[in-house]
């Protein structure tokens, strides 16, 4: 079994909540009350995600239901081990870790949607936002999309405000399993090590400035003082600084938590969020990352201006820029770091995602598929059901509900 | 390694204590690999006039084994009941026990075993049961960082001091390992593969907790075997000298393992095993808190 090969199924024997998703209704799995992903058969499914072997296991879980699978993903965010593995199992890739040229990049994704889909998901909006713009071609068979990230869904709110989202799009992001499972135990768990892993940092008493804290905010945050980080974060929501505050982080503006910060994270999924001002105020030797993030979170454009010139490569995935005599060390090209430097998610937290974004899938193709143009909210109960099942997977029981709390809530 | 100045104590401490010429033209050999941390020792070391041998070195860090007769001066780094073998022959300094490198081990054996674990797996530790075998300074380290991200710790301890410690640090204890843990971190002690749980991942954090085993490479870094996902065949992810932990902890190790060396060199310890003075602690210890941070680092490189 090639490298590849090997890693999707260690991802497979451990990605228990897609596996009860994907089984008929009969199952013994508790949770598992659906009739599986019968809806999907013969549909043809794009897959835009981060190429590692969760999305791999999605590709192949989808094909078994009977689905024609396509997989796309961008350069920065494919393995290609696993591309080959996955191609090598039948499915058709548009993904290439050296295709990062723009016309490479494109041709790649409009390899995708020439596969003439009738369901997409989607990561960051990329191919949606493809179709709209120049492919409204792929709208003629296109019947209803997913979207997977924060990032994502927020763009495709914009559009779906202005009347000008021609399909059905699922916001699985907007789910609570995804909230909890994924945004922030997930990402912030495996942002953290990224960054450890690439620059060999002991995170005991350092000092980490952490911009945003929305769920990627919080689980960075969270995984960083419980590996022995003070945390200062900064917001600019006055709510989330509260929690921030009594969550027994610090609090406070980026430019002054940067002065002392020996390793800066920004987690806002907004563009420009670590100006220059921001870099100027980093001590020698800071490391910067971007956990989740949108393309130019951290300006490096007017850092590579600044800098006057290429930086210094230190190690894989760490460069160093000379900016006022000090040295700045950018994790990943300022890229999502565990995507880019590491292998993304944790299983676990990739299994509830792709269940969820499997019954996205289902549901568009099946109840879901009278859904009028816009952006949706995952269906509650099939959210719920991802959550019953990863409890299950756990050994976890919930407490029965009683008839005086049925009664209790239904009267409400 | 931290890729800006992996190793400011070696290379400012260390460096400057042995500038007095204790070392000029001595024969010291290092034990264990050569690469990260200890290629700096190794430098530092020869650049202060000391010989780098492999054969009848005079002075030596260990661990080395009794054969190495001839030897005028070991530094330890476990503990002094390990040194105790080679007291009778020479003077031993046992870092094992001193306070700054239970405090790396406090440190850092945590952060690096789960980080280890994590980047192997790609796992989440989040709502794991989790199994740390022995509860010393790196079993309480690990059981912190496990339980920190989310896991449930199970310690497995039957020495009632370090049951203790662990009870009252919040954890499940219990003297021997039950069925239910998916993940085992053997620690301070040791466990035979058969006792432990069918299809649980399993690390060693020391040397010599686990029996090499053979099986089938699920992973890179992890072999399955016996119905069990063993994190590098059973090799050890730590050892007592430093290896696996942060550059800037093994720092903190190797420039203690330095500086006892030094008193060796220096002619004045008896035959026995001796601790480094207290004074000498304090000097590693205020050296590492000034260069703790990226900040600290700034003002004199400015």
């Amino acid at each position: 079994m090639s490298g590849g090969a090997a890693r999707i199924a260690w991802a497979r024997a451990r990605m228990p909540v897609l596996a009860a998703v994907a089984s008929p209704g009969g199952s013994a799995a508790p949770g598992a009350d659906g009739d599986g992903l019968s809806t999907l058969a013969d549909r043809r499914i794009a897959i835009s995600l981060p190429l590692d072997p969760t999305t791999a296991v999605l590709a192949l879980t989808l094909r078994d239901a009977g689905a024609q699978v396509a997989v796309h993903a961008p350069a920065a965010e494919t393995d290609d081990a696993v591309a080959d593995a996955l191609a090598h199992a039948g499915i058709a890739v548009f993904a290439r870790s050296d295709a990062t040229a723009p016309a490479a990049a494109v041709a790649l994704l409009d390899g995708l949607l020439d596969t003439r889909p009738d369901l997409l998901v989607d990561d960051g909006a990329h191919a949606l936002r493809r179709v709209h713009d120049v492919r409204r071609d792929v709208l003629a068979t296109l019947r209803g999309g997913s979207e997977q990230t924060t990032s994502g869904v927020r763009p495709l709110r914009e559009l779906a405000a202005a009347g000008e989202l021609a399909i059905p799009v699922l916001a699985v992001d907007d789910a609570r399993t995804k909230r909890i499972a994924d945004n922030g135990h997930g990402t912030g768990q495996s942002c953290v090590a990224a960054v450890l892993d690439v620059s060999g940092i002991l995170l005991g008493g350092k000092a980490v400035a952490v911009a945003g804290y929305g769920p990627v905010g919080r689980g960075v945050a969270r995984h960083a003082a419980a590996l022995g980080a003070r945390v200062t974060v900064s917001e600019i929501d006055p709510h989330r600084a509260l929690e921030a505050l009594l969550d027994g982080h610090a609090v406070a503006p980026l430019a002054r938590a940067a002065q002392t910060a020996d390793l800066l994270f920004s987690a806002t999924g907004i563009a420009r969020t670590v100006r220059l001002d921001v870099l100027r105020a980093l001590p020698d030797g800071a490391l910067v990352a971007v956990a989740g993030g949108v393309a130019g979170e951290v300006d490096v454009g007017a850092l590579r201006a600044a800098a006057g010139g290429s930086p210094q490569p230190l190690a894989r995935d760490l460069d160093a820029y000379r900016l006022d005599g000090r040295r700045l060390l950018l994790v990943a090209g300022g890229e999502c770091v565990n995507v880019a430097a590491a292998e993304g998610n944790p299983i676990e937290a990739m299994d509830c995602s792709l269940a969820l974004q499997a019954l996205a899938l289902a549901h568009l193709a099946g109840d879901g598929a009278g859904l009028a143009p816009g952006l949706h909210p995952l269906p509650a109960e099939l959210d719920a059901r991802v959550a019953r099942l990863r409890l299950a997977a756990a050994g976890a029981e919930l407490e029965p509900r009683s008839a005086t709390e049925r009664m209790a809530r239904d009267w409400r | 390694m931290d890729p800006i100045d992996p190793c400011p104590l070696l290379d400012g401490l260390l460096r400057e204590t042995l500038a007095d010429g204790a070392l000029a033209g001595r024969r010291v050999a290092l034990a264990g690999e050569l690469d990260g941390p200890r290629a700096t020792l190794a430098a530092v070391l020869a650049d202060a006039g000391a010989e780098l041998v492999e054969e009848r070195p005079e002075l030596a860090i260990g661990p080395f084994a009794r054969e190495q007769y001839g030897l005028r001066g070991l530094v330890e780094p476990g503990t002094v009941m390990g040194a105790v073998a080679h007291a009778l022959d020479a003077p031993v300094v046992a870092i094992g026990c001193s306070p700054v490198a239970r405090l790396v081990f406090s440190a850092a054996a945590g952060p690096a075993v789960v980080q280890a674990l994590l980047r192997l797996t790609n796992l989440s530790l989040a709502g794991r049961c989790v199994a740390v075998l022995g509860y010393g300074d790196v079993g309480a380290s690990v059981a912190r960082s496990v339980r920190a991200l989310g896991g449930h710790v199970h310690v497995v301890e039957e020495e009632p001091l370090c049951a203790l410690a662990a009870a009252l640090d919040g954890h499940r204890v219990s003297e021997e390992l039950g069925p239910d843990a998916e993940i085992v971190i053997a620690c301070e002690r040791a466990a035979a593969i058969a006792e432990l749980p069918a299809g649980a991942l399993v690390a060693s954090a020391l040397p010599g907790r686990l029996p090499p085993v053979l099986g089938v490479v699920a992973r890179d870094g992890i072999v399955h075997a016996a119905g069990r996902d063993v994190l590098g065949g059973g090799s050890a992810l730590l050892s007592p000298a430093g290896d696996g932990l942060a550059p800037e902890a093994a720092d903190a190790l190797l420039t203690l393992q330095g500086m006892a060396l030094h008193r060796l060199a220096s002619g004045e310890l008896e035959t026995g095993v001796h601790r480094l003075p207290h004074e000498l602690e304090e000097s590693v210890a205020q050296a590492w808190l000034e260069r703790r941070t990226a900040g600290a680092r700034t003002s004199e490189r400015l």
